[in-house]
């Protein structure tokens, strides 16, 4: 099969953290890239080489100054930092203080979930692993906490669950990757309970 | 040997366009894939090129959604020209640096602050390398999608040949997935008759009859559910969106869509995340006003 | 379901009893009496596909006309085992623990079918509560294996083993999710 049938109709972990890399996140970088403006004319000829994307964009690349934060892809964030490059600014919710008003807000209340970011998962695990030192607070505080966070969410999943059916359901606030984890167990179930319930369809028409 | 990338970007400027029309795709069809000099290109030639990143981001779309719908989606025919010719450019550009980066460090590797130096610069052709290798990720298992799909509906998509047919075969398919559709399904046909087929009486050996109480010849499951994302009207699109309703008292933008086996309406907000049937939300999809996730 | 679906076809070769409306001149050989002639009212296990088609059609061609109200079908479909009235209430006392693998392995698929001729709503209601009641449980068991588990020797196998053709496949598919999101969340 020219797809393994693992990934068809659903997105491996590893798929779901590619996509989340190529979004935008904030670095200080080490070193500076913006030419001055008396050697623009030149152009590469200063020995430094034009940074030229096609998934990201590549204009503040070209326009690094040295602990001036700017924005790039995380998947570009990550491949600095490894080359000692950059240091990453953690997004504001993952810290201590932050994350336990998440996990408050998520045992008062049970029939909602937090507005984490939709990447919170895989932002996480990302920074956790490969960029430990830059982060507000100590990282294994920080993954307990995640850990925390995570299972009460699935709790609470666990309970939504009871309340698939043939028709639709709206999945507010859950993040890209516990949507795909529940991915075929929902939509398994949910067609089930399509087909139960269409079994009858032809007897509701002459009603 | 130093080619401008600024010259490269220019020529990309005075190609391609950025209208995907069914209209013209079938005029696409027919120019190769790396080819300049396309008829469209002085009709069309005033439209901005989408930027390469707008691109990619379109591709991730398309992507993702191929991988969660059902049914084969049509084939992004000029997304696909322009991402496959950058990907070229990009390939010599990068051998083109790397070789001007070798002569450099040969030449001035004395001095301990030139080694440094060598490091920063060989940061972007790095970055560029892994900056290609995710396009091209995206593109293989895009296609690879695609393929298994073509495989796996092989006798469906033949009916598209006939009159009538909503969407003609050549604009669902790429050139080359057309042709690996037409050698696949004789391929598969030749085999059932040989080994199984030809043994049977004549009423026992068609493979495509559909009257009975199950189909032989397998469709799409069109009501299967899908997770969606609803991110209502490109931004960029002038008109305003006539199917897109306001609720009253909480002021949330919404789409109103019918499940027709349950005789039941249900409301799409944007930004909202659902679980619905594909064909549903079938329609709001190919207008890329909702997205599967 | 698709009409090369191996699960679709083993469970129409499922036997459901039938009773015959006709004598049959030649059919004896269907309830093993090779040569004789079936009667009214013999009791006979047939698949569900032939069954059904028999439950539909029929009539004695040679008395009544194709749109005849008063011609019976060739066969009168009666209720399986495994919609007896004693199935039906265990599901209803308690779905989580029915042993479904052993009453059928198509469970689902039979009742959907049969809900489908019948256009029994109450079966469809019945079977609507069994199914959330029971994915719930398979999702548990779906999320929680791992080896500390099986280490305590806690008997995942048991549960399988109830399982239906169908809640075999959820429990894989989610399974296999939970499995590949722990790879994910511990690797370097």
């Amino acid at each position: 099969m020219s797809l393994p049938w693992k990934l068809q109709e659903t997105f491996s972990p590893e798929e779901i953290q590619f996509i989340v890399e190529n979004e935008p996140i904030k670095i200080f970088p080490r070193f500076t890239t913006k030419t001055p403006v008396r050697d623009n004319r030149r152009g590469t000829s200063t020995g430094q080489t034009r940074w030229k994307l096609l998934t990201a964009k590549d204009e503040s690349l070209n326009n690094l100054v040295a602990i001036r934060t700017t924005e790039v892809a995380l998947w570009i964030a990550l491949l600095l930092k490894q080359q000692g490059k950059c240091s990453i600014v953690a997004p504001g919710w993952l810290r201590l203080s932050q994350l336990q008003k998440y996990i408050d807000y998520e045992l008062k209340n049970t029939g909602r979930f937090s507005e984490l970011p939709w990447n919170w998962l895989v932002v996480a695990r990302l920074l956790f692993s490969k960029a430990a030192d830059d982060l507000h607070d100590p990282v294994h505080l920080l993954r307990e906490k995640v850990q925390d966070l995570r299972e009460i969410r699935l709790g609470k999943i666990g309970q939504g669950l009871k309340h698939l059916n043939e028709s639709h359901l709206q999945l507010d606030n859950l993040s890209l990757l516990e949507i795909n984890e529940l991915r075929p167990f929902v939509l398994g179930v949910m067609n089930k309970l399509k087909d139960v319930h269409s079994s009858i369809s032809e007897e509701q028409e002459e009603e | 040997m130093n080619i401008d990338i600024d010259d490269i970007l220019a020529d990309l400027d005075r190609d391609t366009t950025a209208v995907e029309s069914s209209l013209i795709s079938q005029s696409h069809n027919d120019t190769t894939i790396l080819g300049t000099d396309g008829p469209e290109t002085e009709k069309f030639g005033h439209f901005p090129v989408p930027s390469p990143v707008k691109d990619f981001e379109r591709l991730m779309t398309s992507w993702r959604n191929e991988r969660m719908s059902p049914e084969l989606l049509p084939f992004p025919h000029l997304l696909m020209q322009r991402t496959l010719r950058r990907v070229q450019e990009q390939l010599e550009h990068i051998e083109c640096l790397s070789m001007g980066y070798l002569e450099d460090t040969a030449g001035v590797s004395n001095a301990a602050d030139s080694r440094n130096g060598a490091v920063t610069s060989k940061l972007p052709l790095l970055a560029m390398e892994a900056d290609l290798e995710r396009l091209k990720f995206v593109l293989r298992s895009f296609l690879r999608c695609r393929l298994a799909k073509i495989d796996k509906y092989s006798l469906y998509l033949r009916q598209f040949n006939d009159a009538g047919a909503a969407v003609p075969l050549d604009e669902l398919l790429s050139r080359q997935e057309l042709g690996y559709h037409e050698r696949h399904s004789t391929m598969l046909l030749k085999l059932l008759n040989n080994s199984i087929l030809r043994h049977m009486p004549p009423e026992l050996q068609a493979v495509d009859d559909n009257e009975g109480s199950v189909k032989m010849v397998e469709e799409p499951e069109w009501s299967r559910f899908v997770f969606v994302y609803v991110n209502g009207p490109d931004r960029a699109q002038r008109d305003p969106d006539s199917l897109l309703l306001v609720n009253e008292e909480t002021g949330q933008q919404f789409y109103s869509v019918t499940i027709q086996e349950l005789q039941e309406e249900a409301e799409l907000a944007i930004g909202g995340i659902y679980v619905m049937r594909y064909n549903v939300v079938r329609d709001l999809i190919l207008d890329n006003k909702v997205r599967l996730i | 379901m698709s009409y090369y679906d191996i699960d679709d076809i083993l469970a129409d070769a499922t036997k459901f009893p039938c009773r015959f409306n006709y004598d049959i001149p030649g059919l004896g050989y269907l309830e093993g009496n090779i040569g004789k002639d079936i009667k009214k009212n013999a009791k006979v296990e047939l698949p569900l596909w032939l069954a059904r088609i028999l439950a539909i059609v029929g009539g004695d061609p040679g008395l009544s006309s194709v749109d005849d109200d008063e011609a019976f079908p060739f066969v009168e479909l009666m209720a399986p085992e495994l919609l007896a009235p004693r199935v039906i209430n265990a599901i209803k006392s308690g779905p989580a623990t029915l042993d479904v693998h052993s009453i059928n392995s198509h469970f689902y698929a039979l009742a959907i079918k049969w809900a489908t001729l019948f256009n029994d709503r109450d079966l469809v209601e019945v079977l609507n509560y069994m199914l959330l009641e029971r994915s719930q449980e398979i999702r548990n068991h779906a999320a929680s294996i791992d080896l500390e588990e099986l280490a305590q020797g806690r008997d995942v196998s048991t549960f399988m083993l109830t399982l239906d053709e169908f809640e075999k496949r959820i429990y894989r598919d989610s399974h296999e999710s939970c499995k590949d999101m722990k790879k994910w969340l511990v690797q370097r």
